[in-house]
C-alpha cells in the first residue's frame, strides 16, 4: 500500500522552508519589513485566489475582509487584553463570519454584479469600523500594541518575519491541499460551469458560501498580522485600490494556481521597493524625477500583460520545461537548422 | 531573447536578497554633513503638494548650506515617495533609517502616513520634526521624538468661532459640511467646541465622501432649510464647488473654511462666489509684504529658481526647514539625536519662521496655537486679524 503522497515530488518543500527560514539572517530591518509585507500579501492573495481564481467568484472587496481581521485583532488585544495567539485566529473567524454574511447575497450573482456587491461590502465595512470608533478610533486610525507570544514581544522585524511566514507557509500548503480535495474539485467545477456543476450534484449554495468563508478567513488572518506588524491601521488604507492590488497579484501570478498567487504577491510587493532602492543607483537627474516609481511600476505591469498574460507561474512552468528538455528544445516557429 | 527573459525574470526576486545586506553607518552626522530623511507623496493623490514641500525645504537648505551650513555641516535631504500609503510610508522610513542612515525624519506629508511612523521613531529614538499635518494627533498626546509645528484643525475651528463672536455675530446658527475622514472630523470637533463655548447651536452637519463627485446641492438645501446662518466647510478643493453652487441658488450664509481653503487659487476659481469667504491659516502667507521669512523666501526663490511659482505649500516646506535648522542650531555643535530633542525643547517663542511663535518644552510638542483669519475681498484672501489664539 503506497504512502499517500509517495507519487508527488516533495523534496523541494523542505528546501523552500529552509530558504525561508534562512533569508532574514542576511537582511536589514528595511528588507525584512518588505518581506513581512510580502508574507502578509501571500496569505491574502492565496485566499483571494481560492475565491476568484479557483472558483471564479470575482471579489473587489477583499481589502474589507482584511480590515475586519486587522481591526478585530487590534481591538481584542488593545481593548480586551486578549493574548495574541487567540486574537489572530479569532480575527480570522470574525472575518470568516463576514465572509458568510457576504456569501449569502452573492449566491445569485455572478461576474460584474458580484463584483459590485463586493465593492459595496467594502463600503459597509468601512462605515461600521468608523461607527465603532469607541473601540477602533474611527477615522483617526488606531495604534496597535505589539504582538506578545509566550511572554516575548514580537517587536523586531525579524521576529515578525518568522511569525508571519509560519502562518504563510501553513496556510499556503493548506490551500494547495484544499484544491486536491472534493471541495477543490467542486470549486473548479463551479468556475467552469455552474449549470454543469449543479447537474453533477454539487450544491452551489453550500460551496459558494464555504469558499467565501475560507477566503475571508485567510484575508482576516492576513489583516491581523498586518495590524501587529505595521502597528498603525486606518480604514482609508483598506480601500478598493488595495482590493485591486490583491487581484493584480492573483492575475500576475497566474489565476487558479496557488503557487502563482505566492509569486504574484512577492512580485507586486517587491517591485515598488526594488524600484525605490534601484533609483539610488541611477544618475541623479533621472532619480530626481518624482514619478519614477509609479511609472516604472506601470511599465512592468504593461510588459507582463503583453508578454506573459498567463502570469508568473506559467512563465516558471515554461522555464522548467525548457530546462527539463534541454538540449532537445523544439524549434521556435521560423528557426531553421542553420 | 526568450531565454534571457526567462532567466532575468526569475532572478529578479532572488536579487533582492543580495541587495538586502544593508549598510549600517553612523546615524547621519559627519563633520561636514547632516543627512535628513523626508517622505512625501510624489506620485500619488497629493503629488503636487509633496513636490512643493520638497522643493521649498530644499530651497531653504540650499540657502543655509551656501552660508556655511549649521556649525560647518551642510544639510543633505533624501526624499522618498510614499504615495500617501501608510505601509509604504513605513517602508520608506525603514529604508531611510537602515540603508541611508539618516539622522532624523522630517516633514512627512499626510496624517495617516505620518502617524504610521510614530511607533518606529519612538522605539528607535529618531527625532521627527515638523510632520506636514494639521491633525491634533500630531502633538496630542505628545510623543518624545515628534515635534509638530502647525496649529491643528480643531484649534482653527475654535479660533474661527472666536473671531465671529469678536466681530459681533450673535445668535449664529452653525452648519457644517465636512469631509468624512480624520481631517473633516477634526475640523468638526473644533467647530462644535467653539460653538458650544459661545452658546451657538449646530443646526446641521453634512458629511461628504472624499473623492466622490463634488455636487453639493443636497447638502446646501438641507442646511438652508435648517436655517443655517454660518456654514463651516471642512473640505479642500471642493470648497470651490460649494461656494459656486451657493451663489447659483442665491444662498448666502457666511461661509468659513480651514487652512487648506485659504489658498488664493480657491478664491480665484470660485470667482464672485468667494467674496466674503472667511478662512484662516496657521502661518503667514508667502505674499506678506513685511514678514522677514516671507521676504527671505521671495528673495531666495527669485535667486535660485525664478521660474518656480511662489506658492503656499512651497513656503510651508520652507518654513518647516526653518524650524528644523533652528532646532539644529539650538542643539549645538556636538550633534546627536538626543541633542536635537533637547535643542528643540529649548525653542521658545521662535519667530523666525512664518508660523506663529513656536515654543516647545518637556512634554509640550505642539508648535503654533494661533492662526491668522482671512477674508476674501476683491477676489483675494486678505488678513483681517494678526495671529489670534483661542
Amino acid at each position: 500500500m503506497k504512502r499517500r503522497y509517495a507519487d508527488e515530488k516533495t523534496w523541494w518543500i523542505p528546501l523552500v522552508i529552509g530558504v525561508t527560514l534562512l533569508i532574514p539572517l542576511g537582511l536589514d530591518s528595511y528588507f525584512t519589513y518588505i518581506f513581512n509585507l510580502a508574507g502578509i500579501a501571500i496569505i491574502v492573495a492565496v485566499g483571494l485566489d481560492l475565491l476568484s481564481g479557483y472558483t471564479g467568484l470575482i471579489s473587489l472587496g477583499h481589502a474589507a475582509f482584511m480590515a475586519v481581521g486587522a481591526y478585530a485583532s487590534a481591538v481584542l488585544v488593545a481593548q480586551f487584553d486578549w493574548p495574541f495567539l487567540l486574537s489572530v485566529p479569532a480575527a480570522g473567524l470574525i472575518a470568516l463570519i463576514a465572509g458568510v454574511i457576504l456569501g449569502f447575497p452573492a449566491l445569485r450573482l455572478s461576474g460584474l454584479y458580484l463584483a459590485i456587491v463586493t465593492m459595496g461590502f467594502g463600503v459597509i465595512v468601512h462605515r461600521i469600523i468608523i461607527e465603532l470608533h469607541v473601540w477602533t478610533g474611527g477615522s483617526d486610525g488606531m495604534h496597535v500594541p505589539v504582538a506578545q507570544l509566550f511572554g516575548m514581544e514580537m517587536s523586531t522585524d525579524r521576529s515578525q518575519y518568522y511569525l508571519i511566514y509560519v502562518f504563510a507557509i501553513l496556510m499556503t500548503v493548506s490551500a494547495k491541499r484544499l484544491t486536491t480535495t472534493k471541495i477543490g474539485r467542486a470549486m473548479a467545477a463551479i468556475r467552469d460551469s455552474e449549470e454543469a456543476a449543479q447537474s453533477s450534484g454539487i450544491h452551489l449554495g453550500r460551496y459558494k458560501v464555504l469558499i467565501f468563508a475560507v477566503s475571508a478567513f485567510y484575508a482576516g488572518v492576513g489583516g491581523a498580522l498586518y495590524a501587529h506588524t505595521t502597528r498603525f491601521i486606518t480604514t482609508d488604507y483598506f480601500n478598493i485600490l488595495l482590493s485591486i492590488q490583491f487581484l493584480v497579484m492573483v492575475i500576475v501570478g497566474g489565476i487558479g494556481s496557488i503557487y502563482g498567487a505566492v509569486l504574484g504577491a512577492l512580485f507586486i510587493t517587491f517591485l515598488p521597493e526594488l524600484i525605490r532602492v534601484a533609483k539610488d543607483f541611477l544618475p541623479p537627474d533621472v532619480a530626481q524625477f518624482n514619478d519614477l516609481q509609479a511609472i516604472s511600476f506601470g511599465l512592468v505591469m504593461l510588459f507582463f500583460i503583453l508578454f506573459e498574460p498567463l502570469g508568473l507561474y506559467r512563465r516558471w512552468q515554461k522555464i522548467r520545461i525548457y530546462w527539463k528538455m534541454f538540449p532537445f528544445n523544439p524549434k521556435q516557429r521560423g528557426e531553421t537548422n542553420h | 531573447m526568450n531565454k534571457t527573459i526567462h532567466i532575468a525574470g526569475f532572478f529578479l526576486i532572488l536579487a533582492s536578497v543580495a541587495l538586502g545586506v544593508g549598510s549600517k553607518g553612523s546615524p547621519g552626522v559627519t563633520d561636514n554633513e547632516i543627512l535628513i530623511g523626508n517622505i512625501q507623496d510624489l506620485s500619488g493623490p497629493m503629488a503636487y503638494l509633496g513636490g512643493e514641500l520638497k522643493h521649498g525645504a530644499e530651497l531653504y537648505f540650499r540657502h543655509v548650506n551656501e552660508s556655511g551650513g549649521v556649525y560647518g555641516r551642510k544639510i543633505k535631504m533624501i526624499t522618498e515617495d510614499h504615495q500617501y500609503n501608510p505601509a509604504m510610508s513605513l517602508a520608506a522610513a525603514k529604508k531611510l533609517l537602515d540603508r541611508d542612515g539618516v539622522f532624523c525624519l522630517f516633514n512627512v506629508i499626510g496624517t495617516a502616513t505620518a502617524s504610521a511612523l510614530f511607533n518606529l521613531v519612538e522605539e528607535q529614538g529618531v527625532p521627527f520634526i515638523a510632520p506636514a499635518s494639521n491633525a491634533s494627533s500630531m502633538s496630542d498626546p505628545p510623543k518624545k521624538y515628534v515635534f509638530a509645528t502647525d496649529t491643528p484643525y480643531d484649534a482653527q475651528g475654535r479660533i474661527l468661532c472666536n473671531y465671529l463672536a469678536q466681530r459681533g455675530d450673535k445668535n449664529a446658527k452653525i452648519g457644517i459640511i465636512y469631509q468624512d475622514d480624520d481631517f473633516g472630523k477634526d475640523c468638526m470637533k473644533g467647530v462644535k467646541e467653539g460653538a458650544a463655548s459661545h452658546g451657538w447651536k449646530i443646526v446641521g452637519a453634512e458629511p461628504f465622501q472624499r473623492g466622490s463627485a463634488p455636487s453639493f446641492g443636497p447638502h446646501l438645501t438641507s442646511l438652508r432649510n435648517k436655517g443655517a446662518t454660518h456654514i463651516f466647510l471642512g473640505l479642500v478643493l471642493e470648497t470651490v464647488h460649494v461656494l459656486r453652487m451657493a451663489e447659483a441658488v442665491g444662498y448666502s450664509p457666511q461661509f468659513l473654511g480651514f487652512a487648506p481653503s485659504s489658498d488664493p487659487r480657491i478664491a480665484q476659481k470660485a470667482g464672485t462666489a468667494a467674496e466674503g469667504f472667511i478662512s484662516n491659516i496657521y502661518m503667514v502667507p508667502p505674499q506678506h509684504p513685511e514678514h522677514p521669512a516671507a521676504i527671505l523666501y521671495r528673495d531666495l526663490l527669485q535667486k535660485y529658481d525664478p521660474e518656480h511659482q511662489m506658492g503656499f505649500y512651497n513656503f510651508y516646506g520652507f518654513a518647516a526647514a526653518q524650524v528644523l535648522v533652528e532646532g539644529l542650531n539650538l542643539a549645538g555643535p556636538d550633534l546627536t539625536r538626543e541633542g536635537l530633542v533637547m535643542g528643540m525643547e529649548k525653542m521658545k517663542e521662535f519667530r523666525g519662521s512664518p508660523h506663529p511663535s513656536i515654543t516647545y518644552g518637556p512634554g509640550d510638542r505642539a508648535g503654533g496655537s494661533k492662526t491668522i483669519v482671512l477674508q476674501v475681498k476683491d477676489g483675494t484672501p486678505s488678513p483681517v486679524t494678526r495671529f489670534v489664539g483661542e
